[in-house]
C-alpha cells in the first residue's frame, strides 16, 4: 500500500511540475469555464452590444412612432449616431457601407411614403427594409430584433385603429430537468469537468504506460520489488488525486466566480462522476493498447479528443445532427455521461434513458480494459 | 540551392514519418471544419416545431406554412410534446387551444431559447392576425448587404479556419521542429556544416508551410463539397493573406522557440497561442459575443485581422484597407522576428 501511495504522489508531483500538463489539466479547464461563462453569461443577461442604424426617409408621424419603439430599452439595441449635418439620403449610403464593412450590425430603412401609405389605408402593407449581413451571427440577431420591432409596430397600429380586438395571450414554459432557471455556467460546468477528466485519462495514461515504457522508466521500476498491479494502482490513485483536484478547482471557480450551486453530492451525480473518471482512464488504456509508440498514442489521443468532446454535447446541447454523426453521437461515451450527469443534477432531461447512459460508458470501460489486458505489456518480455 | 533541397527532402521524410505532426497539421484542421460545420451548422438547418392544436383548427398549420425554414410535427397531447421538447426531438413546442398559445422550450438550450422564443412570438402574432382575418400592415424586408450573394454561417467560419490552419503550421514549423532538432543535437550538427541559417530555416519551414497551405486548401474544398458553400475568390488577396498568415505563424514560432528550450514546452506554448487566437479572434465564437476587454485583446492579435482579410479575399465581406495594412504589418514583423531570432538561434554555439 505504501508503494502505491508513494507512486501516486510521485505521479501527482510530476504532473504538477510539468508545465504542459499543469496547463492542460489544471489551468485550461478553468480558463474554458471562465471564457465560456463570461461570453455566454453576457448573452444570457442581454449585454450583447448590437449597434443598429435608423434611416427615416419618411419623417412623418408613423415613421417617428416606429423609431420610438426601436428606442425602447427592452430591445437592447444601441442606435448609431450618424455624422451631424448629413441628409437622410446620404445616411442611406453611409448606412449601407457601414453594414457591408461590419461597422453596423443592421440598419432599418423607413421609406419616404411610409406614413402617407399607411394613413391612406391602401390595402398593400407598407414595406420597410432591414439591411444586414446574412450568416454573420450578430448581424442576423440584430436583423431579427429589428423584424420584431417592425411587427410590434404593425400590431400597435392595428390596435390603435381598433381592428385587432384582443391580444392573443402567449406564455412560455421551460420544460426538462427540474423546474428552476438554469444558467449557462450551471449547464457548462459538468461539461468542463468531464472534459478535464477525459483529457486527463486520454493523455496521462499513455504517458504513464507507453512513454514510461519507451523511456525505460518501467524497466527501472520493475527492477525493484514493485509489481505491475501495484504500478497500475499507483497510477490510478495518482490520476484520481489529480482528477479530484480538477473537479474541486472547477467547482470552486463555478461556485465563487459565477455563483453556481449544483447538487453535486446527490448519489446518482457522484455515481456518474466516478463512472466518468473510470471511463476516461479506460479510454487512456485503449489508446495505449492500440499504439506502438508514444507519438502514435498522442496522435490517437488527439484524434479522439476533439470529435468526442464536440459530439459529446459538453458545451452546447447537440441537436439535429445528420445521420452518420447521430450514430457516432449515440456510441460516444461522453454524451451519455454528460446527459446522465446533467439529468441527475436536475439541469435537463436526458435525451437517452438512464440505462443507456450507464450502459454505453460501461461498455467502453469493459471493452477497453479487456483489450488493454490482452495487448499491453508493461515490460518487454513480461 | 542544393543544400536547401537536401534539407527540404530530409524534413519531408521526417514529417511523413511522424504521425502526430501529420495529424496536427493536416487532419485536425479538417476535422474541425467537419465537426463545427455539422454541429453549429444547425443554424442553417430547418427549425423543428412540435404542435398540439384543438381539433380541426388548421390556422396554426397555415401560419406555420408562411414561415420559411420550419418543419413541424403534430403531437396528440401536451405531455408528449413536452417530453419531445425536453429530449430535444423538436426545437420548440407550440400548444394552441384556440384562445392562447403556450410555448414550450427546453431549459437546457440556453443559447437557442431567445431566438426560439422570438420565433414563437412571431408565429403567435401571425396567428393573431389570421384569427382576426387581417394581414400585417407593415412588412419587414431583409436585404443582405454582404459581398457574398447568399452568405451562410460557413462563409464566415471557413476563412478563419483556413487562416488558423496556416498559422498553426507556421508556429509548429518553427517552434516544434526547431526545438526538437535543438534537443536532439541535430541542429548543432547541421550548424557546423557549411549551411546558411536561412537555408536551414527555409528548409524546415517550407515543408510545413506547404502542408499548412494544402490543409487550408482542403478546408476550402471540404466546405464547398459538404456544405455547398461557394466563394468568390480574389486570387491576389488570397495569396497575400495565406502568405501573411504563414509569415506571422513562423514569427510566432520563432518567439516561442526563443522563450522555451524543450520541444514539448514549445509545442505546448504554440498550442496555447493558437487556441487563444482561435477563441479571441472571432473565428470560433462571433467577435461581438466577447466581453469588451477580450474584444480589445482580440483586436491586438494577428489572427483577427488575417481572418477578416481572408473573408474579404474569399468575397464574404468588404474588409477595407485596415485589414490589409495591419496584416502586412504583422507579416513584416513576423519576417523581422524570424530573421532576428534566426540569427541568434541558428549560429554555431547557440544550441547547447
Amino acid at each position: 500500500m505504501t508503494a502505491v501511495l508513494i507512486l501516486a504522489l510521485s505521479f501527482v508531483r510530476t504532473a504538477l511540475r510539468e508545465r504542459t500538463s499543469l496547463f492542460w489539466f489544471c489551468l485550461f479547464p478553468l480558463m474554458l469555464l471562465a471564457l465560456l461563462g463570461g461570453i455566454f453569461g453576457r448573452l444570457e443577461r442581454g449585454e450583447l452590444e448590437l449597434v443598429v442604424g435608423l434611416v427615416d426617409l419618411d419623417q412623418g408621424p408613423l415613421g417617428r412612432e416606429l423609431a420610438k419603439i426601436l428606442e425602447d430599452p427592452r430591445w437592447a439595441l444601441r442606435l448609431h449616431a450618424f455624422p451631424p449635418g448629413t441628409t437622410q439620403v446620404e445616411r442611406v449610403v453611409h448606412a449601407q457601407k457601414a453594414v457591408e464593412k461590419g461597422e453596423l450590425h443592421a440598419v432599418l430603412l423607413i421609406p419616404e411614403d411610409f406614413s402617407s401609405h399607411l394613413l391612406g389605408g391602401v390595402g398593400d402593407p407598407g414595406v420597410v427594409q432591414i439591411f444586414y449581413r446574412r450568416g454573420e451571427a450578430a448581424s442576423s440577431l440584430a436583423a431579427s430584433l429589428l423584424e420584431g420591432v417592425v411587427e410590434e409596430f404593425g400590431r400597435a397600429l392595428l390596435y390603435q385603429r381598433g381592428r385587432l380586438p384582443n391580444p392573443l395571450p402567449m406564455n412560455t414554459e421551460l420544460v426538462g430537468g427540474e423546474s428552476r432557471t438554469v444558467r449557462y455556467t450551471e449547464f457548462v460546468l459538468p461539461g468542463v469537468v468531464l472534459m478535464a477528466l477525459f483529457v486527463l485519462g486520454l493523455f496521462s495514461v499513455p504517458e504513464a504506460v507507453v512513454l514510461a515504457k519507451e523511456k525505460g522508466i518501467l524497466r527501472r521500476y520493475f527492477a525493484t520489488p514493485l509489481s505491475s498491479g501495484q504500478y497500475l494502482a499507483g497510477v490510478t490513485l495518482g490520476m484520481a488525486l489529480l482528477g479530484a483536484t480538477q473537479v474541486l478547482a472547477v467547482w470552486a471557480l463555478g461556485r465563487f466566480g459565477f455563483d453556481v450551486r449544483l447538487p453535486l453530492l446527490r448519489p446518482l451525480s457522484v455515481a456518474f462522476l466516478f463512472l466518468a473518471f473510470a471511463t476516461a482512464l479506460a479510454l487512456g488504456l485503449l489508446v495505449s493498447a492500440v499504439s506502438r509508440d508514444y507519438a502514435r498514442a498522442m496522435a490517437w489521443a488527439n484524434l479522439l479528443n476533439l470529435p468526442l468532446q464536440f459530439l459529446g454535447g459538453l458545451y452546447f446541447p447537440v441537436t439535429s445532427l445528420p445521420g452518420p454523426l447521430r450514430v457516432l453521437m449515440g456510441v460516444n461515451p461522453l454524451i451519455h455521461l454528460a446527459e446522465g450527469w446533467r439529468a441527475s443534477l436536475g439541469l435537463s432531461t436526458s435525451a437517452f434513458p438512464l440505462w443507456l447512459n450507464v450502459l454505453v460508458p460501461v461498455a467502453w470501460l469493459l471493452g477497453s480494459v479487456l483489450l488493454a489486458a490482452q495487448r499491453i505489456t508493461l515490460l518487454e518480455g513480461r | 540551392m542544393r543544400a536547401f533541397f537536401a534539407v527540404f527532402t530530409a524534413q519531408l521524410r521526417v514529417f511523413l514519418r511522424n504521425p502526430l505532426d501529420l495529424f496536427v497539421t493536416v487532419v485536425l484542421p479538417l476535422a474541425l471544419v467537419l465537426i463545427f460545420g455539422f454541429i453549429w451548422g444547425g443554424r442553417e438547418r430547418p427549425i423543428r416545431v412540435g404542435v398540439v392544436t384543438v381539433d380541426a383548427d388548421e390556422n396554426m398549420f397555415l401560419v406555420l406554412g408562411e414561415f420559411q425554414n420550419l418543419v413541424w410535427t403534430r403531437y396528440s397531447g401536451e405531455e408528449g410534446l413536452s417530453q419531445a421538447v425536453a429530449r430535444r426531438a423538436v426545437d420548440l413546442g407550440l400548444v394552441w387551444d384556440g384562445t392562447s398559445v403556450k410555448v414550450l422550450l427546453d431549459r437546457s438550450r440556453i443559447q437557442d431559447n431567445p431566438d426560439l422564443e422570438m420565433l414563437a412570438r412571431r408565429i403567435a402574432r401571425a396567428l393573431e392576425l389570421r384569427q382576426a382575418g387581417l394581414t400585417p400592415p407593415v412588412r419587414p424586408q431583409k436585404v443582405h448587404l454582404g459581398k457574398a450573394p447568399a452568405a451562410t454561417w460557413f462563409h464566415y467560419i471557413v476563412p478563419g479556419l483556413m487562416v488558423v490552419a496556416i498559422l498553426q503550421a507556421g508556429v509548429f514549423a518553427v517552434a516544434g521542429r526547431l526545438a526538437g532538432m535543438r534537443e536532439l543535437g541535430v541542429l548543432r550538427r547541421l550548424l557546423v556544416a557549411p549551411l546558411a541559417g536561412w537555408v536551414l530555416l527555409g528548409g524546415v519551414g517550407a515543408i510545413r508551410m506547404l502542408v499548412g497551405f494544402a490543409s487550408a486548401g482542403l478546408n476550402f474544398l471540404l466546405a464547398q463539397v459538404f456544405f455547398n458553400t461557394t466563394f468568390s475568390v480574389h486570387g491576389g488577396l488570397l495569396f497575400f493573406y495565406a502568405a501573411a498568415s504563414g509569415l506571422v505563424g513562423m514569427g510566432l514560432g520563432a518567439v516561442v522557440t526563443a522563450l522555451v528550450r524543450r520541444p514539448g514546452s514549445a509545442a505546448a506554448l504554440g498550442s496555447i497561442l493558437v487556441q487563444t487566437m482561435l477563441f479571441l479572434s472571432g473565428i470560433y465564437i462571433p467577435f461581438e459575443f466577447l466581453p469588451p476587454g477580450l474584444r480589445t485583446v482580440g483586436q491586438l492579435l494577428p489572427a483577427y485581422h488575417l481572418a477578416w482579410g481572408m473573408r474579404g479575399a474569399l468575397g464574404v465581406v468588404e474588409p477595407g484597407p485596415s485589414a490589409f495594412g495591419v496584416s502586412l504589418g504583422f507579416a513584416l514583423l513576423g519576417v523581422g522576428v524570424c530573421v532576428a531570432l534566426g540569427r541568434r538561434l541558428l549560429r554555431p554555439g547557440s544550441t547547447s
